[in-house]
């Protein structure tokens, strides 16, 4: 019983909820998609450091996620007992094993343990890899969609300066200067999730695309073709990368595979062509291209073909990014002197105003399909922030004294 | 890199000639065939049209004139671009910034005049080749203004092809809304900051 109600839960994200049953828990929820899951979290074993840490990064974690609430997180003698005393609807113990944790999720109105795992404790003092994935686990259960946990962001900042590319967790920790460049770098975007990465560097004069594999720190020129070399979208699920070059004399959508070799170009023709996003499974690409007079979002096939207009709210549309779970498309219009964020589902070909005058340039998704981390151009200097598209609710990624911009999310699975 | 240039003329020529693309085709018999042959072909496909050192063919005038897209050129190894200041009081009182209208890369009328001057400046200096620089101001969204910096680039180029400025010497950049020339969010900046740049190599 509890378990469809989770299952609803991620079902809620599908906009469009009609027509399935018709329980009293349902209606609750779907009458209402800002409401989490009431949680506690209890973790029976003696309280040190490390499972304090645990405990804290593992709230944060699902706090973030969307779907729950933390009402309390205590460290108790023993669980089972003192897990009596809460009326709450999702208990999440933790006790101590010879090796490690055992966690266990319960629905406690019906009794029921909804998932239960094993983890050892890691040799490392830090134990923010292991909540992380515990996190993700349990949102994996709930909603079927990966947790963001273990996801890395990569942005642009000014704050040496000069333009350069860093690297931060999802959680606003880590933060990592990747390059020292004496020429402009800008628009990174990842290519393997937390492992590799495109950029665009203009060393030489012009706009190249670049690749670097961020464990050897190693740099090598992956398209640089006469002009404009950028916008990358890779869909590794089929190898195949989208990109925007001018080298015939127009900006047209092009499709490279990983080791910068054309297979096809797929856009033609006079307009100005930009931003394509690939579909997850690789069979569609949504772009931006002024074909019509205005910018706005456009889909086609990978060919080139089918070519239809998706954006209607705004005499400028641009920045597609297709969900990492296919069903959307998420894409920023400009109002008035402000940005709005718009979200597309594919299945209905409806538009939903997520915030319309957020003030966001550039979007990325979240590996969860519900977070889009973005660059707020309201804030002076700009700032990352992360919005949940359901509730609304936003988290500052990044701020500072300098410009923090041009955010990627690692969002493949 | 010289090889490269010449066959890509070729290539050119053949192609608005109407005949079947005899460069490409050469390159591939050389690799694959013995030196007789690869001594041979190179001296076909004469242009049909040749023209002075550093001047646009007559397609590629009327290929910019209609507003067609011109092939982008690859910057020849090593070549420096500085900002005309730099070089003499002279250029840079020829290699002025035009502007352009909001979310625009046509080349509006007071821009054609200081476009005449450049090109003019160029067919008579035939060594100069140009770095186009393309920017935008910071109303737009950061990608898609990369984009329409670099078409701002592309109609310059082409605007000065249908001078007669051959498009090798012609090279673009987008820069879109990262430098502006001034950062303050008023009207009079963002009109300054929608712009193209020169920079010149001689």
């Amino acid at each position: 019983m509890k378990k469809t109600v989770f299952s609803l839960l991620a079902l809620l994200f599908v906009f469009s909820s009609a027509g399935y049953g018709a329980s009293t828990i349902f209606l609750r929820i779907t009458k209402n998609l800002q409401e989490k899951a009431e949680l506690v979290i209890l973790f029976g074993m003696k309280e040190d450091n490390y499972w304090k840490d645990l405990m804290k990064i593992l709230e944060r974690d699902l706090g973030y996620s969307g779907y729950f609430s933390i009402t309390e997180s205590l460290f108790v003698d023993n669980p089972a007992e003192s897990k009596k005393k809460y009326s709450t609807e999702i208990m999440l113990t933790g006790e101590k094993t010879a090796d490690g944790i055992n966690i266990r999720v319960e629905d406690l109105l019906e009794e029921k343990t909804l998932f239960e795992k094993s983890y050892k404790r890691q040799a490392d003092a830090d134990p923010s890899y292991l909540a992380h994935t515990i996190n993700n686990d349990i949102v994996f259960y709930f909603t079927g969609k990966p947790g963001m946990a273990l996801s890395k962001i990569l942005f642009v900042s000014d704050a040496t300066g000069k333009y350069q590319l860093y690297c931060i967790d999802y959680d606003g920790e880590n933060m990592a200067r990747l390059t020292d460049a004496e020429y402009l770098v800008h628009y990174p975007k990842w290519l393997v999730p937390n492992r590799e990465m495109l950029y665009v560097s203009y060393e030489g004069g012009w706009a190249k695309l670049m690749h670097m594999n961020l464990t050897s720190g190693r740099t090598k020129m992956l398209i640089g073709e006469p002009g404009l070399n950028a916008c990358a979208s890779p869909c590794p699920a089929t190898g195949e990368l989208a990109v925007i070059l001018s080298k015939t004399g127009r900006p047209n959508v092009y499709v490279y595979d990983f080791e910068g070799k054309q297979k096809r170009q797929v856009t033609a023709g006079n307009s100005t062509d930009a931003s394509p996003s690939f579909s997850p499974d690789g069979s569609m690409i949504a772009f931006v291209s002024d074909r019509r007079g205005s910018p706005q979002i456009y889909t086609m096939t990978k060919d080139g073909y089918r070519v239809s207009r998706i954006s209607f709210v705004s005499g400028y549309s641009t920045s597609p990014a297709w969900s990492p779970d296919g069903n959307y498309i998420a894409y920023v219009f400009m109002n008035g002197s402000s940005f709005g964020l718009a979200v597309y589902e594919n299945a209905t070909q409806e538009t939903r105003i997520v915030n319309a005058s957020l003030g966001s340039e550039d979007i990325s998704w979240a590996p969860d399909s519900r977070h889009i981390v973005y660059a707020d151009m309201k804030s002076r200097p700009s700032s990352l922030m992360i919005i949940d598209i359901v509730n609304g609710e936003k988290r500052r990624l990044q701020s500072g004294k300098a410009n923090f911009f041009s955010p990627s999310w690692s969002n493949f699975y | 890199m010289r090889y490269r240039v010449v066959c890509g003329l070729f290539l050119i020529a053949g192609l608005l000639a109407g005949c079947k693309s005899p460069a490409k085709k050469t390159a591939i018999e050389e690799e694959n065939k013995t030196p007789a042959v690869t001594l041979v072909t190179p001296k076909e496909p004469a242009p049909a049209v040749k023209t002075e050192e550093g001047r646009a063919t007559p397609q590629q005038i009327a290929r910019a004139i209609k507003d067609q897209p011109i092939p982008g050129q690859k910057i020849p190894e090593g070549k420096v671009f500085k900002s005309p200041a730099e070089i003499s009081p002279e250029a840079a009182a020829i290699f002025k910034n035009i502007n352009f209208d909001f979310d625009s890369y046509e080349i509006r009328p007071d821009a054609r005049e200081i476009l005449k001057v450049i090109g003019k400046y160029l067919l008579d200096h035939p060594k100069i080749s140009v770095m186009i620089g393309g920017h935008c101001d910071e109303r737009g969204t950061r990608e898609y203004n990369l984009v329409l910096g670099e078409q701002r680039a592309l109609s310059t180029r082409r605007f000065l092809v249908s001078l007669g400025v051959s498009p090798e010497r012609l090279h673009t950049v987008s820069y879109g809304k990262d430098m502006p020339l001034d950062k303050a969010s008023t009207e009079e900046a963002w009109a300054v900051n929608r712009r193209v740049e020169f920079k010149i190599s001689e």
